[in-house]
């Protein structure tokens, strides 16, 4: 019975998702499997943004209501939908010759794909929650939101959104657990944490097909596999924090966003849009990250889109309000209720500029030394030392290659620059607390531009010999 | 030809050397109990005992003499019936006034109840010279059954100091419980195994570079054919390194199984709270069923119990923890299970005793003005 629930409690931000990948995207030009796990992703969002502004309006965050409430909100896109035949196919045709063309070591690599996912969703459900950081915030937020059936705006108990120092950090991942306690009519720690494993299997069905995109099958199976060969995204996979999904939305973000420069449909770029929103309304990490999407999308319509100003401009303010759909009323909140939502942050004044230059080397080395020594990332910073190396003597950098590899250098940069600047992540990058959580957001967009540089069709370097 | 005999002398040599090696062995009769063990005995030249606490501490006399300039090696042969448990062996020199951490090196042990030997090099620790006098072993961390067949010191020669690097590259990293930001990874010689990767990947390229410098003149041709060649070794480490990580994810995946596997939910949450604490999560419990619902209260433990603050809050819930200093809560919790408390937090001033919950801990409750 558990577990019936508990699928449906997982099950129906797929519905959701789907719902509004359809209503987005006319064209078949998705798998799939890339449609369900685009759903999940972004169905997670949408249901933790509505159970948020439902708890905002003091609307109890209750299974009936909160079903109640995603039906009023789909009910007029699914009409849509059904009247213009716009559901996206999840047919399984041509599924029975492709399964029958797999060559044995395809199915080697599907197999070493297949174990880690296992290992993942083992190791997350055979223990409840135990990180600290985790029953410290967003479990322990989770859990309030079930029994309060809200917010827990009534912060004479001085546990207003939650007890912990984190208030400002946004509520995507505890809202989505208490929905789960909420279907599931209990709390239960151990069964919620089959939302990181499936953020993990999401994370690898999307990096697949975006590289089959680029690539053929094989390379893409092994593109995938060693995605998944990355010890610490495998770890956070199975535990209940939220550094990997910020990674799963950031990566799905970006890559729909290079999907939009390569094929220039809107409905792509949307996705993007709403996987960049959902980003930072995961974690506050995400707004840094979503700016090189911005940057991006910036660069692209200035310099290289040869259509008319006007279009745009409002492709640019489209992207930036699908961003701002999730990010702008929780920012409200945190304004509205800003003296009981710690926000411990000094902006540096201009002296404070120059006192943090000495931190510069430090950082370096800090970010050295987990890159490439103690971070447990396999090998993939030294392949994207090399592969970049490679690629300046071979002069061949496709502008796509350029655009990924700007976003994990404008990560560096954007996480270097908080540690230089703050007081008080400062110490956190001495005490090594979350340096390497801050790499697992781009660490996909890493594996991503190694496998690209390599093994992209017409210009695959381990071809280059023949 | 030549090489071959250079060969086979230096391996003829090198077994000589270590066959002719020195060891000492610390007689199973030497061990006696110190703290945590029950039924210690010998049968068959096998110690065998029962941990009874996270801290079992076996001894030796202080007339032991081990030379530890020379025998810079230790091996121990044991079994347990826990998996992957770190041991840790103390030792004492002439003149030291008793043990300490900094006189000691841990030694992680394998899957359980099979006999595993563990060679560990002690001269990494720079306190390992002179003359040692006396052992203080913990053979692992928890409570369970070991059976130890022997101890012994070592000179090193090059097969022990292999052993000890392979031993070390596949001792079992764990990520630490209940933190989330690193895991350890394979290392040889104390160092990460990415620095010995990455030395083998340029080694290699430099040697293809050459190779190809010689045969062929046209630079061109030469990076045509030698960049597919680095990336595919870049691949062939990566593929072999994740090989070994894939061992450490697979024995973490059996740990947790013989830690939590068949237990249900509830008992699952006493063991992810503490292993040896695990009381702790059945004091909570019962403080949640004594306490009225949506009381305030605080914690009081000892010093350095960070995490049964964290866990208490957690667990209680809506029983809430007052969160502000000049709050003054209806109900003070005391869980003190190895009676470190003393003075006015045993009985907080202006609380009386509410209701003791069980040996560790109780709860006070506020009667009148503070």
């Amino acid at each position: 019975m558990f577990l019936k629930l508990l699928f449906s409690a997982i099950f129906f931000p797929i519905i959701v998702g789907y719902l509004t990948v359809s209503i987005i995207s006319k064209d078949d030009d998705l798998y799939p499997l890339e449609i369900l796990a685009l759903s999940y992703g972004i169905g997670v969002g949408i249901i933790s943004f509505i159970m948020f502004i439902m708890g905002v309006f003091l609307v109890p965050l209750k299974v009936s209501y909160i079903l109640l409430t995603c039906s009023a909100v789909f009910a007029f896109p699914i009409i849509i939908c059904i009247k213009n035949k716009r559901f996206l196919g999840l047919g399984i045709k041509g599924f029975k010759d492709k399964v029958a063309s797999i060559k044995w070591h395809e199915l080697l690599m599907l197999s070493m794909i297949s174990i880690r996912i296992l290992i993942s969703y083992f190791q997350a459900l055979i223990k409840p929650v135990q990180e600290i950081d985790s029953i410290t915030y967003r479990m322990m937020e989770a859990k309030i939101f079930f029994i309060e059936h809200g917010l827990s705006l009534n912060q004479a108990q001085g546990y207003f959104i939650g007890p912990a120092a984190q208030k400002h950090y946004p509520l995507n991942i505890s809202l989505f657990s208490s929905w789960i306690y909420s279907a599931l009519g209990t709390w239960n720690d151990l069964l919620v944490k089959i939302i990181f494993p499936t953020f993990l299997l999401a994370m690898a069905i999307i990096f697949y097909y975006s590289m089959r995109r680029i690539a053929n099958r094989p390379a893409s199976l092994f593109s995938t596999y060693l995605l998944l060969t990355l010890p610490f995204l495998m770890y956070h996979s199975s535990i209940s924090y939220i550094d990997a999904v910020v990674g799963f939305y950031f990566f799905s973000s970006f890559v729909f966003l290079l999907l939009f420069i390569r094929t220039g449909k809107i409905s792509h770029l949307i996705l993007s849009a709403l996987l960049a929103g959902i980003c930072t309304w995961t974690k506050n990490e995400g707004l840094p990250l979503i700016l090189s999407d911005l940057i991006v999308l910036f660069y692209y319509l200035a310099y290289m889109n040869k259509d008319e100003s006007a279009r745009k401009i409002r492709i640019f303010i489209q992207y930036c309000a699908g961003i701002l759909l999730f990010i702008a009323p929780w920012s409200v909140f945190r304004y509205i209720f800003r003296d009981k939502i710690i926000v411990p942050e000094e902006i540096p004044n201009f002296r404070h500029l120059f006192e943090c230059f000495y931190r510069i080397p430090v950082i370096f080395e800090f970010f050295y030394r987990k890159a490439l020594l103690y971070g447990n990332w396999n090998i993939a910073w030294f392949l994207l030392i090399i592969v970049i190396v490679i690629s300046l003597i071979r002069k061949r950098f496709h502008l796509e290659n350029i655009f990924v590899l700007f976003a994990i250098v404008f990560g560096l940069v954007s996480f270097g620059s908080v540690y230089c600047l703050s007081k008080n992540s400062w110490p956190y990058l001495l005490d090594g607390t979350v340096q390497n959580r801050n790499f697992l957001t781009f660490m996909p967009l890493v594996v991503y531009f190694t496998c690209i540089s390599v093994f992209r069709k017409n210009d695959n370097i381990l071809e280059s010999s023949k | 030809m030549k090489n071959a005999l250079l060969f086979l002398s230096i391996l003829f040599f090198s077994v000589v050397i270590s066959f002719g090696s020195f060891c000492e062995e610390v007689a199973v009769r030497e061990w006696f109990p110190y703290s945590g063990i029950e039924g210690l005995s010998s049968v068959d030249n096998v110690l065998t005992m029962r941990s009874v606490s996270p801290i079992p501490l076996l001894t030796t006399r202080d007339n032991i003499f081990i030379n530890a300039s020379r025998l810079k090696v230790l091996e121990i042969r044991l079994r347990s019936n826990k998996s992957y448990m770190t041991g840790r062996m103390f030792f004492r020199r002439i003149g030291d006034p008793g043990f300490n951490y900094n006189n000691s090196f841990d030694f992680q042990t394998g899957l359980s109840n099979i006999y595993h030997r563990y060679i560990i090099d002690l001269g990494r620790n720079p306190n390992w010279f002179g003359t040692v006098t006396q052992l203080m072993l913990s053979p692992i961390n928890d409570k369970g059954s070991v059976e130890i067949a022997s101890v012994s010191f070592m000179e090193p020669n090059i097969f022990i100091m292999t052993s000890v690097f392979w031993q070390e590259f596949l001792a079992f990293e764990r990520p630490i419980p209940r933190t989330i930001n690193v895991i350890f990874g394979p290392k040889i010689n104390g160092v990460a195994i990415n620095v010995y990767i990455y030395y083998s990947i340029l080694f290699l390229s430099l040697l293809y570079l050459i190779f190809f410098s010689i045969k062929l003149k046209n630079i061109k041709a030469i990076l045509n054919i030698i960049i597919p060649r680095i990336i595919v070794i870049c691949f062939v480490f990566w593929i072999l390194l994740d090989a070994r990580i894939l061992v450490d994810q697979i024995r973490f995946a059996i740990l947790n199984y013989q830690i939590f596997g068949g237990n249900n939910f509830e008992e699952k949450q006493a063991l992810s709270t503490f292993q040896y604490y695990r009381d702790f999560y059945y004091f909570l419990k019962i403080c949640k069923q004594k306490l009225p619902e949506r009381a305030l209260y605080s914690l009081v433990v000892p010093d350095g119990y960070i995490y049964f603050d964290i866990k208490a809050r957690y667990y209680l819930y809506p029983i809430c923890e007052i969160r502000a200093s000049d709050e003054t809560p209806d109900y003070v919790i005391v869980y003190d299970p190895q009676k470190l408390l003393k003075g006015k937090d045993v009985v907080p001033k202006g609380y009386k005793i509410y209701t003791k919950c069980n040996e560790a801990g109780y709860i006070v409750k506020r009667s009148g003005s503070i």
